[in-house]
């Protein structure tokens, strides 16, 4: 049966700092001092490796929609550097370019893949390996290896041109219509029109949020609560 | 709705532009609440402290742990801290 351990957070930059409580009992029954008590009590790196032991949820942009769910590619399993570029890697020799009609300029979407997750677009693709224009400042002689399978979309619609649905609630669409007024506003210098589009655009969000839940509001403090 | 129909509505030309404050109209939209949610799962390694949060995120919702204050591999919301702890990452990574 595994052993119950204490953790908590912090951040540090884009990062997320896991710590656990490390507790030493001082109740050894041959000290003439014997009693319950704990010797050392503080906060440290994680004591021990846990496979799948942390689990953090949140919130994205859409940007994009993924038309077919079943489009997608797990064969991807180590990254590198290429001229300061992501380039994802196959021990195989899988060619996306023919194989799955990936090439320069389509977009691909990753998921279970870390920091990693989400939209990407793609300089080159080949046998074995997609190499990407984001961004990365890793080795580009020792590869990385994805933690998990990482999920390749490849049959995506992005946000890039007037064809683009929004996928968003029908309410909050209209939200975003106010918006971009306010924005547009801002641009041209007429602030009234701007604080107006932008205050109902802020009512339309408390709106929508109040729709889903009835009744009181209490205030109390959660699992989050600040120790 | 299409983005077609957005520009219509707030008569606007310019594509670029208006795509551009579509974005920061949905992240701003997000950051009120929440439309779109994923979750990710990280391996927990021994005297490694920091893990890189993904770069998608605009804004996190919950952390959990296994086995935080549990024996029965349940996984469970951690506490944030407000202070750093005392002992620092031997190789700060």
């Amino acid at each position: 049966m595994a052993t119950s351990k204490q953790y908590a957070w912090y951040l540090e930059g884009n990062q997320v700092a896991i710590v656990e409580k490390d507790v030493s009992f001082d109740n050894d029954i041959t000290s003439k001092d014997y009693g319950p008590g704990a010797s050392r009590q503080r906060w440290e790196s994680p004591q021990s490796s846990v496979e799948d032991g942390l689990k953090v949820k949140y919130v994205y942009s859409p940007t994009y929609r993924i038309d077919e769910s079943e489009d997608k590619d797990t064969q991807l399993d180590t990254f590198i550097s290429f001229d300061g570029l992501l380039k994802l890697q196959d021990a195989g020799s899988y060619d996306y370019a023919s194989e799955k009609g990936i090439g320069e300029g389509s977009y691909v979407v990753l998921e279970k893949a870390g920091r990693f997750n989400g939209l990407h677009k793609v300089k080159e693709a080949g046998v074995g390996f997609i190499t990407l224009y984001t961004k990365y400042n890793g080795s580009g002689t020792v590869a990385g290896i994805f933690e998990e399978v990482p999920e390749l979309f490849y049959n995506i619609s992005v946000l890039q041109d007037e064809s683009f649905e929004l996928d968003l609630p029908l309410y909050l669409q209209k939200a975003l219509v106010y918006y971009v007024k306010a924005k547009l506003a801002e641009d041209a210098g007429e602030l009234k029109l701007r604080e107006y589009a932008m205050r109902e655009f802020k009512k339309m969000i408390e709106k929508h949020e109040n729709s889903r839940i009835s009744g009181l509001r209490i205030t109390s403090s959660g699992s989050h609560a600040i120790r | 709705m299409k983005v077609q129909e957005l520009m219509e509505r707030v008569g606007a030309e310019e594509t670029g532009r208006v795509i551009a404050y579509i974005k920061d109209g949905l992240e701003e939209i997000n950051m009120l609440t929440e439309t779109h949610t994923r979750l990710e799962r990280f391996d927990i390694t021994e005297d490694q402290r920091f893990y890189t949060l993904p770069n998608e995120m605009v804004k996190m919702i919950d952390i959990r742990v296994k086995n935080h204050l549990n024996s029965k591999d349940e996984y469970r919301s951690i506490p944030r801290m407000i202070h750093k702890p005392v002992v620092k990452d031997a190789d700060n990574t």
